[in-house]
């Protein structure tokens, strides 16, 4: 009788497999490592029936649907093998660049869309994320309630993205008020919030993280919509751009309300914003109670010794805040050499920033990080500094 | 101190501060002050040991990595992330690097078991299944049905990661 043999051991152990297999659940966390490399994945699932059922539920874990072809296969898959469904936990609806559907109809498959995903209502009961990535929503409620009315019955669903969605986002704003669980939402890029028609935003008060970026503006905007339904003290995490002063007064309403909870703020201020008047455009955050960390992205100064710099470093008052990052970008920086930034630990010591455990500055032409508050811990290498710029990209 | 006794009898003593990175000898010395008595570890030998100890040495003054909540994806987990000396540490011979994992995940060590296996997904990237077969010498046992099968879910996930 032979014995069948599969799993991963070492070479030296090739007569005695079994000494040193690792056991499923370590072969499944090896895989979650691949999760973003799918042909890594379907290498590894073809190799033996333990990578097989070690690497499945990563492979269908997150699913693009960007055609009508796409949806229909989507659709059959699960079918033909509900526990495919259980696997699922992300899905990303975008509409394949050239593809003849976005140039005939570029919502009407999204509309099928809705009927199609209704009869996957009882299979999807794991998912968890639904990104929306250049789609045309139409202009009306007709065009999309079929799709967004059925992916609303998905209570399951946390987390929301939108991305380069036109001509408005109103559509998803009526529709992120009927998911229950709903803990995240991003909107990036996308058109603006029409107010006439749109819901009340009671859906949103129990959101804990939020970002807003680069969307378009008008009147009746996205951030004045979101300022409005956002009236709890649910929010946790925060990134918004402001891309011009007149931002800004929604800006600081948004922080008013919701400040005083956050634990994470990431504020990107492109350079431009800074010739403006109004250079305290942060005051707001003196009343925040941070606790984790504030990242101020696109910060730059001309010179370190401008009045604006000091103004920053003063609103790092939070008696709670702990963690400080601020990212310097030489590139835009006029005149001032890598140099004259090395003593700027002596500069950032001047506030009071005692309760801070760690202000880190990441210089981001050199690579060098610095902790620099009177509680120096260390002094992070190059490499140490690469790793923190991966956890802001995150 | 603590002092542990492994699987081929080698006892080893540590101080606190790195016995304790292992959850399992936290757990076990109920977090109390010095260990009289030595900890046995049998499923640990001592090479694997040393190893062990090495990496805790290097981590003793890490900050503890925050709790991440449930669904969190796995990139942002990894707070602490491999630098030079990580990716060092564990350039090691495959079978100790097996017996790292399974230590890790014994003693209860995350981030050496973070470190350990995205070191196995770094050695599969890119590869064939015949030279991750080899590397690792693995019998897949597949039927010819089941070699069918496999091509046929291998279009349709392509597909629908496209």
């Amino acid at each position: 009788m032979t014995t069948r043999r599969y799993g991963l051991r070492s070479r030296k152990h090739r007569a005695e497999p079994t000494h040193s297999l690792l056991p499923f659940e370590l072969v499944a966390h090896i895989a979650s490592y691949l999760a973003k490399d799918t042909e890594s994945l379907l290498a590894c699932s073809a190799t033996c029936r333990l990578w097989r059922n070690a690497t499945r539920p990563q492979i269908f874990q997150k699913v693009t649907i960007g055609n009508p072809p796409h949806l229909q296969a989507f659709y059959d898959v699960v079918k033909g093998e509900p526990i495919i469904g259980l696997w699922v936990k992300k899905i990303r609806f975008t509409i394949t660049r050239g593809h003849p559907s976005q140039r005939l109809y570029p919502f009407h498959w999204m509309i099928n869309a809705g009927e199609i995903l209704r009869g996957l209502e009882k299979n999807l009961t794991k998912l968890d994320s639904v990104t929306f990535d250049s789609v045309f929503v139409g202009h009306g409620p007709s065009d999309y309630t079929s799709l967004f009315e059925v992916i609303a019955k998905f209570q399951t669903i946390r987390r929301i993205k939108v991305s380069r969605c036109y001509p408005s986002v109103t559509p998803f704003c009526n529709f992120l008020c009927k998911l229950p669980r709903l803990d995240s939402v991003s909107i990036e890029s996308s058109g603006p919030v029409s107010r006439e028609g749109t819901a009340e935003g009671t859906g949103l008060m129990k959101i804990s993280s939020l970002s807003l970026l680069a969307h378009e503006w008008n009147q009746n905007n996205t951030r004045t919509w979101f300022t409005s339904a956002i009236t709890a003290a649910s929010l946790r995490n925060l990134t918004i751009d402001v891309l011009e002063p007149s931002y800004l007064g929604v800006t600081n309403r948004l922080l008013e309300v919701t400040g005083p909870y956050l634990q994470s703020l990431r504020i990107i201020l492109p350079e431009y914003v800074r010739s403006y008047e109004d250079p305290p455009r942060l005051a707001i955050m003196q009343g925040i109670n941070l606790r984790h960390n504030i990242v101020l992205r696109d910060v730059t100064f001309h010179n370190p010794n401008a009045p604006e710099y000091t103004t920053i470093l003063d609103q790092l008052s939070s008696p709670n805040l702990r963690t400080v990052f601020i990212v310097l970008s030489f590139s835009t920086l006029e005149g001032i050499k890598v140099k004259d930034y090395k003593d700027l630990d002596k500069r950032l010591s001047q506030p009071d920033l005692s309760h801070v455990e760690e202000v880190c500055v990441l210089y981001d032409g050199t690579l060098e990080l610095y902790v620099v508050t009177g509680k120096i811990r260390r002094v992070f290498p190059s490499v140490a500094a690469r790793r923190i710029l991966q956890v802001q990209r995150v | 101190m603590v002092t542990v006794v492994v699987s081929d009898g080698v006892t080893f003593t540590m101080e606190q501060d790195v016995a304790f990175q292992c959850g399992l000898i936290a757990d076990f010395a109920g977090g109390g002050g010095d260990q009289e008595e030595p900890i046995p570890i049998q499923a640990v030998n001592s090479t694997v040991m040393r190893k062990v100890i090495e990496y805790c040495e290097h981590h003793r003054n890490d900050p503890p990595q925050p709790e991440v909540p449930e669904g969190t994806p796995l990139e942002r987990k990894d707070r602490r992330g491999r630098d030079a000396w990580d990716k060092q540490f564990i350039q090691v011979e495959q079978e100790l690097l097996f017996e790292i994992i399974l230590a890790a995940n014994y003693l209860n060590i995350k981030p050496l078991l973070d470190l350990g296996c995205s070191q196995v997904a770094e050695m599969m990237k890119g590869k064939t299944p015949a030279e991750i077969q080899q590397m690792f010498n693995i019998v897949n046992g597949f039927t010819a049905d089941e070699e069918a099968q496999n091509g046929e879910g291998e279009e349709k996930a392509r597909n629908l990661n496209s």
